[in-house]
């Protein structure tokens, strides 16, 4: 396993310094509307990390994906794959390694994210509002970072098995939104039956749940149905297709 | 310092051994079998749609065969501890990432493989790139994407090449530079499997043919042995018997005359067959040799000619007569 190569195949292409660039412009903008802009909207003019990091969520939701698809499945849209596994033709070990490489950019961009929203939500607190407010904390590990996490396993399932740029992008950022659109449209039909179904759908409220230690073995069914078995497909796809 | 000759001693053979591979009902591949030997430069030949790149992704590990094996010093290319560091592949320059530059690609290439970086400036120098090695990928024509793609396969500094049409976009220098590498490379011990639509350049670079046409293999040999067993003509008491007999047993031949055929066997051959078809024959003599295009039209011209939807089995291959 060569995690290293694979983080610098992709931190070294045109396309990576762009995107990267943007996402780190795009998380800064969040962290500072949402840190800095609290006071003023809040009725006690506090600053709250948990609602900081919540508007960091947002671009989030979006880069987490885009990152992920194109650093597990990008090889195979731009047809690289063919020289990588020329030259590593292990390939479970090459998706192994690019699955961890992933993981190791979320856990930085996380990180970033969480020592932004902090900074941001000082500032605006201490320096510019009421005080700022940090015994929210534990909803940013148990709620918001919960969400990140399903996003960022549901984005690997969905690359593993369609293997794809567009098509892995289209999915890991249609699906979450369809299923939440849907899970509104039941509640306001009222259908139980289709609620639960949602329910069996909806990963992110699952990983919420799950992460709140309130979870039932209802609320693995997402995590079976939209992460384990796509993976499972896309590890025997990756291991089985052919490239050319 | 620079070197411009590979290192390739005691080279390791490719073998290719019964394979066959099916897609759907059409067979890409047919039991195909072939050596390609350590100082030899092998020429791999077919019309478009034989199975030469199949056959050239099965030996590299990109796709499996449904029977048969491909192996590179006796082993499958997948079970290679570093394959790079054995055999260099080119199949596509078109895989190469556009996002990068020329000397990024070497480089990281380089330390996928587990060689220096220097290596990357060296190989780049190799190529004749070196001028455009800050130049991403994108940019590059498609000759120089071809000199890059080869680059990445002479990086590891192996024993074996195998390149598909690597002579595709060159200019008539880069074509002679890749001659002189490819003819350094055997002559320092290295193995090289070479497949081509250029036959010009097939013929001054080859010693060895491989020509396959419907996944079958047609001829194989030395160049030599090819060009001058190509060409027998004969004549026949009755010509249209003897049109028949190649007909049944799929010989291509032309009509050199009104009475006379040349046919792509070799004048013993064309005797037994002759033999075995209570033919009476009035004229059979060797040839001249032909050129390699020559060669290969009679040796696939007939398979082309055969009306499209026969079941691969029902088609003549051209085979000696025993």
């Amino acid at each position: 396993m060569r995690p290293d190569i694979d983080l610098r195949s992709f931190l070294d292409t045109r396309g990576a310094a762009i995107l990267l660039t943007l996402s780190l412009l795009a998380v800064l903008g969040f962290a500072l509307l949402g840190g800095l802009i609290q006071p003023s909207l809040m009725p006690e003019g506090t600053s709250d990390i948990s609602l900081t990091f919540f508007f960091l969520t947002l671009p989030l939701s979006l880069i987490i994906p885009v990152i992920t698809v194109l650093m597990t499945a990008g090889e195979w849209s731009d047809h690289s794959i063919q020289n990588t596994l020329l030259q590593r033709p292990a390939r479970l070990a090459v998706l192994t390694s690019k699955v961890l490489a992933t993981a190791a950019v979320f856990l930085v961009l996380v990180a970033l994210s969480v020592g932004l929203a902090a900074a941001t939500t000082w500032i605006g607190g201490e320096l510019m509002g009421q005080g700022a407010v940090f015994s929210t904390v534990d909803e940013v590990f148990t709620s918001h970072l919960a969400v990140l996490l399903a996003t960022l396993l549901f984005s690997l399932a969905m690359a593993m098995v369609l293997q794809s740029t567009v098509l892995g992008m289209v999915a890991a950022i249609g699906v979450p939104f369809v299923v939440s659109t849907a899970g509104v449209i039941a509640t306001a039909f009222g259908s139980e039956l289709l609620s639960d179904i949602i329910r069996a759908l909806d990963l992110q409220t699952a990983a919420m749940v799950i992460a709140g230690g309130e979870g039932t073995a209802f609320d693995l069914l997402p995590l079976l149905l939209l992460v384990v078995v796509p993976a499972a497909l896309g590890i025997r796809r990756w291991a089985v297709r052919e490239v050319g | 310092m620079t070197t411009t000759t590979p290192s390739a001693a005691a080279g390791p053979t490719l073998e290719v051994r019964g394979v066959t591979k099916r897609y759907g009902a059409r067979a890409a591949v047919d039991d195909l079998s072939f050596v390609c030997h350590p100082g030899t430069v092998t020429g791999f030949l077919g019309p478009n749609g034989a199975g030469k790149s199949t056959t050239l992704r099965i030996l590299t590990g990109l796709a499996t065969a449904d029977e048969g094996e491909a192996l590179v010093g006796g082993a499958p290319y997948r079970s290679l501890a570093h394959p790079a560091r054995t055999i260099g592949v080119m199949l596509d320059a078109r895989a190469l990432h556009g996002g990068r530059t020329g000397l990024e690609t070497l480089r990281l290439t380089a330390a996928t493989v587990g060689m220096p970086a220097s290596r990357a400036d060296e190989v780049l120098t190799m190529v004749g790139l070196a001028d455009a090695g800050r130049k991403r990928v994108a940019g590059y024509s498609y000759g120089m994407r071809q000199r890059l793609g080869i680059g990445v396969a002479l990086i590891g500094d192996p024993a074996v090449l195998v390149l598909d049409e690597p002579a595709n976009g060159l200019d008539p220098e880069g074509i002679r530079w890749m001659r002189r590498l490819l003819r350094s490379f055997a002559d320092a011990g290295g193995t090289v499997l070479l497949s081509s639509h250029q036959l010009r350049e097939v013929e001054a670079t080859v010693d060895r043919l491989v020509v396959i046409s419907q996944g079958r293999l047609v001829r194989e040999g030395t160049l030599e042995e090819l060009t001058s067993e190509s060409g027998t003509r004969v004549s026949a008491l009755d010509p249209k018997a003897l049109r028949a007999a190649l007909d049944r047993h799929g010989i291509a031949y032309e009509q050199r005359s009104a009475a006379e055929l040349e046919v792509s066997l070799a004048p013993e051959d064309m005797g037994r067959l002759a033999l075995k078809e209570q033919l009476v024959l009035t004229s059979l003599g060797a040839s001249d040799g032909s050129g390699l295009e020559e060669v290969f039209f009679a040796l696939t011209g007939q398979l082309e000619q055969s009306p499209a939807g026969t079941a691969p089995d029902a088609q003549p291959v051209p085979v000696p007569i025993r």
